[in-house]
């Protein structure tokens, strides 16, 4: 089970982050993070940059990140920040990061066609969104400031 | 005064009278968000800009408002989409001027001024254009059943100043550019896709000039409106529309780079844009007016636009190469090589 102390700030920018763009997906585009529940729902996500790793889970209007890996999980998504930038910067493609086996993606076809439809739901969101924006530029900056710590955020839709 | 004089302070009288910010403090019930924008855009072998100043909707509920895009290709394309915040936002309906944060385009008399510094980008730009024909205006360009969408353009304007990238100057000398300005009520993502473009041709010696538009439903299966528009020097000389003009597309470009806008959205497109045609090509005939041309489309800078109603996106393809027109219009033989840019929107 999740543990509710845990804060997923701890040690790791990116899920600094995405807790946060997660929160405010859910405030700024409900249908944004609607269509990204849906599509991670009871597919646990193992999220690994640089070593550290995090657990997205999902279910209908509701998200959580915990710590740690368990047998439950069906995809497993491993790559490390300069990856992240340069994929958020566009300056290559993710095939190519693919390719040079910097961004792994490890799952069922039909887990990671599930990701894949989560992911873009939450790329189209936050370019709906200001908040994330900002969030993006501090994160690409690496001036994300450390938020108050939270290990559960459930969302009513 | 000479006869050009007079030309020059018409050219300009029409600015003041069509380029004006619209920016309307209400909403029209049911109909899409209110959009504005001016759009300036340059061409050439070794560089391209395109500036949007977007004014947005003052009455919409959406944090943001008012967006500049900015895209440069020197060596490679830079550029950026950035938001403003109300406070950061000056755009009054009936002046000539919009300013977002430090970035601004004003109508100063007989130029366009315009300064582009972006927050988050090392890129500078900082232009004097002046309009060298007459500005034409389409009113009421059905977008849907009840939207509609204005167009006010300057098809060719002459640019002086710098444009830097990364403390990297390019001088700009007389570089040719476009200007335009459009605004009504409609929503992205509507049952609409367009081509747009427009060509000069090489240098002053040349004086064609042209602006063409090609309005279909989303599939472009079926076309609503045609048109292609001929200048002379600084004087309308001819307008094509519907089945006098024909359009044909052939092959799929391949750039050597590609920048798409928001950056960060290009995860959600395919590698390789499959949707841009590598040549366009337009035939105009109506009496023993007859007008051909051929776009070589060279590089290609993408903006990738949320829709208003849904989470799709509209893709806008801001295409820049070569271009070749050819006919005869009167007595006057028409023949021009130069540099065209056009704009495909699609999926």
């Amino acid at each position: 089970m999740p543990c509710s102390s845990f804060s997923v700030t701890d040690g790791n920018d990116f899920f600094v982050f995405l807790e946060r763009a997660f929160s405010a997906l859910a405030v700024d585009v409900p249908a944004a993070y609607g269509a990204l529940c849906r599509s991670l729902d009871g597919l646990p996500v193992a999220i690994v940059v640089d070593g550290a790793c995090r657990v997205l889970r999902a279910s209908e209007g509701s998200h959580e990140f915990g710590p740690e890996l368990t047998r439950e999980i069906t995809v497993c998504l491993t790559t490390s920040r300069n990856t992240i930038v340069e994929m958020l910067e566009a300056r290559r493609s993710l095939l190519e990061m693919v390719l040079a086996d910097e961004f792994s993606l490890v799952g069922k076809i039909q887990d990671l066609v599930r990701l894949e439809e989560g992911m873009f739901a939450f790329v189209h969101g936050a370019a709906r969104s200001r908040r994330i924006e900002g969030l993006l530029t501090a994160y690409l900056s690496g001036t994300s400031a450390r938020p108050a710590s939270r290990g559960r955020h459930e969302h009513a839709r | 005064m000479t006869q050009s004089t007079d030309m020059d302070g018409l050219i300009c009288r029409a600015i003041e009278l069509g380029d004006y910010v619209r920016r309307p403090r209400h909403r029209l019930a049911d109909r899409g968000g209110y959009k504005e924008w001016f759009h300036f855009c340059m061409c050439s072998d070794s560089l391209d800009a395109i500036v949007n100043f977007n004014v947005g909707d003052p009455c919409s509920d959406v944090a943001a408002a008012a967006q500049l895009t900015c895209a440069v290709r020197t060596a490679s394309w830079e550029g950026s989409i950035e938001q403003f915040d109300p406070l950061e936002v000056s755009a009054i309906p009936g002046r000539h001027r919009v300013r977002l944060g430090e970035s601004y385009v004003r109508f100063e008399g007989d130029h366009y001024r315009l300064h582009v510094s972006l927050k988050h980008k090392s890129l500078v730009l900082d232009l004097a254009m002046y309009p060298l024909a007459m500005p034409s205006q389409v009113n009421n360009i059905r977008l849907g059943s009840d939207t509609s969408l204005h167009w006010f353009l300057v098809p060719r304007l002459l640019a002086f100043g710098q444009i830097t990238v990364d403390g990297s100057t390019t001088e700009v000398n007389g570089a040719p550019a476009y200007h335009d300005h459009n605004w009504g009520y409609f929503g992205w993502g509507g049952d609409f896709s367009w081509i747009w473009g427009y060509g000069h041709g090489q240098g002053l010696g040349s004086p064609w000039s042209f602006a063409f538009d090609r309005l279909s439903n989303r599939g472009r299966t079926v076309d609503f409106e045609r048109g292609l528009l001929c200048w002379k020097g600084q004087d309308r000389r001819r307008l094509f529309r519907g089945r006098d003009l024909r359009v044909a597309e052939s092959g799929s470009l391949r750039p050597q780079s590609l920048l798409r806008l928001p950056r960060a959205m290009s995860v959600t497109r395919p590698a390789v844009p499959a949707d841009v045609p590598a040549r366009l090509f337009g035939r105009a005939e109506h009496g023993n007016d007859v007008v051909e041309f051929e776009f070589e489309a060279q590089n290609l800078c993408q903006i990738l636009v949320p829709h208003d109603d849904d989470l799709g996106t509209t893709v806008i393809s801001e295409v820049s190469g070569r271009v070749r027109l050819e006919g005869q219009l009167g007595s006057d033989r028409v023949q021009m090589d130069g540099h065209a840019m056009f704009e495909f929107l699609g999926d």
